[in-house]
């Protein structure tokens, strides 16, 4: 085995633990919906680049929010409509748990990319948020 | 000046531009106009109420770590000399307290929106629209909304971005002294407030030091930890009289824990979509049949306030997804953490390992759980939202300025995208601009002048004598006004005993154990005369102050006719009334003719008092039991004639052996019981459960004075171990009435229910875990349920059960008419589940179980006195010896009523005798005359079965008379039973040996001749012709030392729940003072030197 293909099998197994140790923070952090969260972002990551990871981040937050208003509440307790607020609403919950979990790939991703760029503060002094 | 104080200037002056300086007046003026506009001329209940109303006062009590004058004394729990400043400062200027608080809010707000400004400005220099944006997001956003109240908490909100500034320019820039020591003036600030809060505000320092040395490459990991290391030595000094304050308080700190929200109710909001929109604040959800805890905030659940809240959040996913500014990536880890943190265990049924592991963490580390509200994490979130969606919302705004078109839609797509962002901001804040920032059901415009008057009558009054104040409350709910705290600690400087929101308050914990028993006995409403006197007597209270201007009705206090027996007590002189005649006096007409009339302040005196200090020669009772024999002894004539009481739990055996020599003798009761205290929501004092069988628990530990095997009461059952419930009543309200062993006491009065509620019935459950595995051949049950009303015309019933054996045998039971059996299979079992399977009707009616019969089986509860003198006994033959002839009572009293519903509606004791020993008996209650007369009667009342006659000893039949046992009764050793029928109208019952009911010897008594109390010490000159106890009058704690006549006065014994130290024949000088007082005022001197230097080094700038 070459030299070179020994180093590009390193980077692959440093790669692969690397996924493998993301999936397992989102299965720590969500579970089951935290894990497939997490392997859903990579799979993201790998189709379209890290940034549709973020943009996954945002469609699961903003199914959140419509979920958070039209799921029907599971129970019917008098008090509820507060008390149980979240406990009702389990699929907007996973949805806002997804979202969490996308961000937080999405934002390693990106670290990791961008880490590579220029050492010290953002060039501009208004920054480049446009 | 010096060059590098120039420089410094000169940094500060960069900093300070005029754009800063005009966009905080900005958020100082829409802060200021907010919580003025909010309640306008209202103080609402906010920290302490002293804060706001006495700073004076409260700074002066920072002179010493003991409080004497709360309850019967206590360690002082509150370090916040900066707030209490500030405050003082702005009474001295002549604000009232109303519109101090307003102010403090407004600065915290304002705080809070220039540091989120500032932290922004540490990537994004220029003043722009987004600092604007981020500010306004940050200091009026709807976590800001929610979490403003106590302001305790909200300070980490405001110092938050402060705490990222100081790091971020210490670790950057060449001055990291000057932000450090900044770092610590802001620990300082708020004192000892909350911790976990502050923590949590410092937090973003984490993600921010990763992303300038991994991401950013600026600076070094040594540079990063030599930072935190002089910013934790500098916050360390500064803070150290507030850690040595926290330390003396540890035990009120956990009973807070204790008493207060669990780990279910703090994580039942707190889901992913609600974290994320900057709500998930449990209290911000919770309410009971009476509504919301805090229904200002109802709105924020309203569909469109509810996307809108989402806008925020996905604009700062937008900014992730979209943008290229480096920085975002840190704002999007300190947002991501404080998520994490906030969600915590949520779901707590089906939670994510990481919440598994938090569970783990909270059981087994005892401090962890200081940490559980983790929603103070949402300052995390407020804050990387607040940066990204500003910075998004500057994207969003330029890129609509880029749009290319007709003059007129260029402007309509401006003008839209302004309104957006508006629109956003304005339903966040909704709160602050709608008049629902303060909750329409708190305030009060002005304390009622004759409070005032009575406060100052009161500290008028010579002597020390303590005040004690009926009934109590933990919240200042009036009639004129709802306070928040109760006020009392704001008005009378004179001590004071009235039970708060924690015992802890009132005194160390048997002191706070006996303050909570009288109060829950006065509250009871079943008040005998006579039994406040001697009490009062051993307290040193000389006055008792009744107020009638609760608002009762609201917070579930006892009204005032409930206290007309007291007030009829031939120990009370009623001395001074304040206000008018029925002046905010609440009556709906249910009451006596005469309450209607009552002032709302009255004022008695204790003619039984006789000091503070005392000196007893007599020798002290010994008590097996807590608090809540008092009233019982109290009743039985015990604390007229006997010692001082020592609780056999609080003794060692050596101890015992002393005083059973010494004549001392003993008294066994039903109390102490193992139970779950905790505060309910609504509620204004914390509230029991039932009573316990051994080593079981509920949703938090069973309280435990003493710690000593056997020193409890507790539930016994002849054929199980215990009879436990999923739930019962309403969770977060203890209802011991409905507990689940009264579905086995084969009344059908009585019924263990769940509240649909609060609680899914379909799978609550019943469980009796028998003694021994049997085999059992039936089962039959009776359902309860709700009778049709207007309001509820469809009750829920159940339907159908299913009985669970231990091996996992179902069987299935239809329930028909609300009855329903069984036969089961022939096969042996450790216990019978009992699980509601389906239920019918749509009105959310309690379901639940009045009587439930399995074959032959006794389970019926029975309370197992204390057996802790039984246990040492055995293992211990002199003290065996000892107890077998001293002068022995068992006291036993059925539990007063809960929500005037009885908890006992019968009596059922089982108790341990040592030797053969013959008893009289004697009961009280409300006989009736036609029930009694001289001659001997059957009341209900058995011994081991046998019926006990008793004749009436008075005269005249009362409320409350005495009957005493037709002959003695004669006990071998061993365990015996005491039962009283359900219609019985006895209350108390005692059983005396010979001599324990008779007077006790004449003996001299000692007498005090001078005593002085001050802060944190006492002197005490006391003349004893015999050997003698003195008591000072300062709750029992370690930290007392005390010297008599200049020599080391020995051991102090806790006696009456008080300190106390014996004194030989002669006349002494008893010396005490607080151990920690040294060790407090070296601790204030250390921080006040650090304040000072702190200060220097941020104007200066650095150390040379």
């Amino acid at each position: 085995m070459s030299a070179g293909t020994t180093g590009g099998s390193r980077v692959g197994r440093a790669e692969l633990l690397g996924a493998g140790l993301l999936i397992a923070v989102g299965a720590g952090l969500g579970g089951v919906v935290g894990g497939l969260a997490a392997l859903a972002a990579l799979g993201l990551a790998r189709w379209r680049g890290p940034r549709a990871v973020a943009a996954g981040a945002f469609v699961m937050l903003a199914l959140a929010a419509v979920l958070s208003v039209v799921e029907a509440p599971t129970t019917g307790r008098a008090v509820d409509y507060l008390f149980d607020f979240a406990l009702d609403r389990p699929v907007a919950s996973d949805a806002g748990l997804a979202a969490g979990i996308l961000a937080f790939v999405g934002i390693v991703l990106a670290a990791r990319a961008e880490r590579a760029g220029p050492r010290g503060p953002t060039p501009s002094r208004r920054g480049s948020a446009d | 000046m010096t060059a590098t104080a120039t420089t410094a200037g000169a940094g500060l002056r960069a900093r300070v531009s005029r754009p800063v300086v005009l966009l905080g007046a900005a958020i100082a003026l829409v802060a200021l106009a907010s919580v003025l506009l909010n309640a306008p001329g209202r103080y609402v209940g906010d920290n302490r109420f002293e804060l706001y109303w006495s700073p004076f006062d409260l700074l002066r009590r920072h002179l010493a770590v003991w409080d004497a004058t709360r309850g019967l004394g206590r360690p002082r729990w509150d370090f916040w000399p900066a707030p209490a400043a500030a405050m003082a400062l702005l009474r001295g200027l002549g604000l009232g307290p109303a519109l101090s608080e307003r102010v403090w809010h407004a600065t915290l707000l304002t705080t809070a929106g220039t540091g989120m400004v500032a932290a922004l400005r540490c990537f994004r220099p220029r003043i722009g629209i987004e600092h604007w944006i981020a500010a306004a997001l940050y200091a009026f956003g709807p976590f800001t909304a929610v979490y403003l109240l106590p302001t305790n908490l909200f300070v980490g909100h405001a110092f938050a971005p402060w705490f990222f500034l100081a790091f971020v320019l210490g670790v950057r820039g060449d001055r990291p002294w000057r932000w450090a020591a900044l770092f610590a003036l802001l620990v300082f600030v708020p004192g000892n407030m909350n911790y976990p809060a502050l923590m949590f505000a410092a937090l973003p320092i984490v993600p921010a030091a990763l992303y300038l040395v991994l991401v950013e490459r600026t600076v070094t990991w040594r540079r990063v930890l030599t930072w935190l290391a002089s910013a934790a030595a500098l916050s360390l000094v500064v803070s150290a009289a507030a850690l040595v304050t926290t330390n003396a308080a540890a035990a009120i700190n956990e009973e807070n824990l204790a008493l207060t929200e669990t780990v279910r109710e703090i994580s039942r909001p707190s889901s992913w979509p609600e974290s994320w929109r900057g709500l998930g604040l449990w209290l911000a959800y919770w309410g009971d049949s009476r509504g919301a805890i805090v229904p200002q905030f109802a709105r924020f659940f309203w569909t469109p306030v509810v996307l809108l809240t989402f806008v925020a959040p996905l604009a700062a996913l937008a900014v992730l997804w979209r943008s290229r500014w480096r920085p975002r990536l840190l704002f999007a880890t300190v947002m991501l953490l404080g998520l994490v943190l906030m969600v915590g265990a949520y779901p707590l049924d089906d939670t994510s390992p990481y919440g598994r592991l938090l569970l783990w963490g909270f059981d087994h580390f005892p401090g962890f759980v200081a940490i559980r509200s983790g929603h103070k994490a949402g300052v995390m979130v407020a804050f990387g939202v607040a940066a990204l969606a500003a910075v998004g919302a500057l994207g969003a705004l330029r890129a609509v300025g880029r749009i290319s078109g007709s003059p007129r839609r260029v402007r309509a797509v401006r003008v839209g995208a302004l309104a957006t962002v508006a629109v956003v901001l304005a339903a966040g804040s909704f709160p602050f601009w709608t008049g629902r920032l303060y909750s329409p059901d708190e305030g009060a415009r002005a304390i009622p002048e004759y409070w005032q008057e009575a406060a100052d009558w009161l500290d008028s009054r010579p002597g020390d004598g303590r005040v004690l104040v009926l009934p109590s409350t933990a919240y200042g709910v009036y009639t004129w006004g709802n306070t928040g705290d109760d006020i009392l600690e704001g008005l009378i400087t004179r001590p004071t005993i009235s039970r708060g929101l924690l015992s802890l308050w009132s005194g160390t914990a048997e002191g706070a154990n006996l303050v909570a028993a009288l109060d829950d006995y006065v509250g009871s409403g079943a008040y005998e005369p006579g039994v406040l006197g001697p009490i009062a007597a051993r307290l040193g209270v000389r006055y008792v102050l009744v107020r009638n201007d609760l608002d009762w009705a609201t917070t579930r206090r006892p009204r005032p006719a409930a206290l007309d027996t007291l007030r009829a007590d031939p120990d009370l002189t009623a001395v001074r009334a304040f206000g008018a005649p029925g002046e905010h006096v609440l009556s709906d007409g249910a009451g006596t003719p005469g309450e209607a009339s009552l002032p709302p302040v009255e004022v008695f005196t204790v003619d039984t008092f006789a000091g503070v200090a005392r000196a007893e020669t007599a020798p002290p009772l010994l008590v097996s039991g807590d608090g809540d024999a008092w009233p019982g002894l109290a009743r039985g004539g015990y604390l007229d004639r006997d010692g001082p009481i020592r609780y056999t739990g609080a003794a060692t055996a050596d101890e015992l052996e002393r005083l059973l020599a010494g004549g001392s003798p003993v008294v066994i009761t039903d109390t102490d019981r193992r139970r779950v205290r905790n505060i309910p929501l609504f509620d204004t004092v914390a509230r029991n459960s039932y009573t316990l069988a051994d080593d079981e628990e509920l949703d938090r530990p069973a309280q435990d004075l003493f710690r000593t095997a056997g020193s409890q009461s507790l539930a016994w059952y002849r054929d199980a171990r215990r009879i436990s419930a999923s739930s019962y009543g309403r969770p977060p309200l203890p209802q011991a009435y409905l507990r689940p062993s009264v579905a086995f006491d084969g009344d059908p009065m009585t019924a263990w229910e769940v509240y649909p509620d609060y609680v899914d019935p379909v799978g609550e459950w019943i469980r009796v875990d028998l003694r021994r595995a049997r085999r059992l051949s039936s089962i039959s049950l009776t359902t309860t349920s709700a009778p049709p009303t207007d309001t509820a015309p469809d009750p829920m019933v159940i339907t159908r059960l299913e009985v669970v054996l231990s091996d996992g045998t179902v069987i299935d039971l239809a329930v028909e008419d609300g009855v329903g059996r069984a036969d089961l299979p022939d096969r042996s079992t450790t216990s019978v589940e009992v699980r509601i399977a389906a239920v019918a009707g749509r009105d959310l009616t309690p379901v639940g179980l009045s009587d439930v019969v399995i074959d032959d089986l006794d389970l019926r509860e029975v309370v197992r006195l204390p057996d802790d003198l039984e246990r040492r006994a055995e293992r211990n033959p002199e003290l065996a010896a000892l107890l077998e002839t001293a002068p022995l009572s068992f006291q036993f009293a059925r539990l007063d009523p809960v929500d005037d519903l009885p908890v006992e509606r019968t009596i059922r004791r089982r108790f341990g005798v040592l030797g053969e020993r013959a008893f009289v008996l004697r009961a009280t209650g409300p006989f009736a005359a036609s029930a009694l007369s001289a001659e001997c009667r059957d009341v209900g009342i058995t011994v081991d079965g046998q019926p006990i006659a008793v004749r009436l000893s008075s005269p005249s039949s009362t409320d409350d008379a005495t009957a005493t046992g037709c002959g003695s009764i004669v006990l071998g050793p061993g365990d015996h039973t005491l039962r009283v029928g359900r219609d019985s109208p006895v209350r108390r019952i005692w059983l005396s040996s010979r001599g324990a009911d008779g007077s006790p010897a004449p003996m001299e008594s000692a007498r005090i001749r001078s005593a002085r109390r001050g802060r944190a010490d006492f002197e005490v000159q006391v003349h004893a012709p015999v050997r003698a106890y003195v008591i000072p009058g300062a709750s029992a704690d370690p930290g007392w030392t005390a010297t008599r006549d200049g020599q080391d006065a020995g051991t102090q014994v806790s006696l009456d729940g008080q300190a106390a130290w014996r004194v030989p024949t002669g006349t002494h000088v008893l010396d005490g003072h607080r151990s920690d007082q040294g060790p407090y005022v070296l601790a204030l001197l250390v921080s006040t030197v650090g304040v000072l230097g702190c200060l220097v080094l941020v104007v200066r700038g650095r150390i040379r």
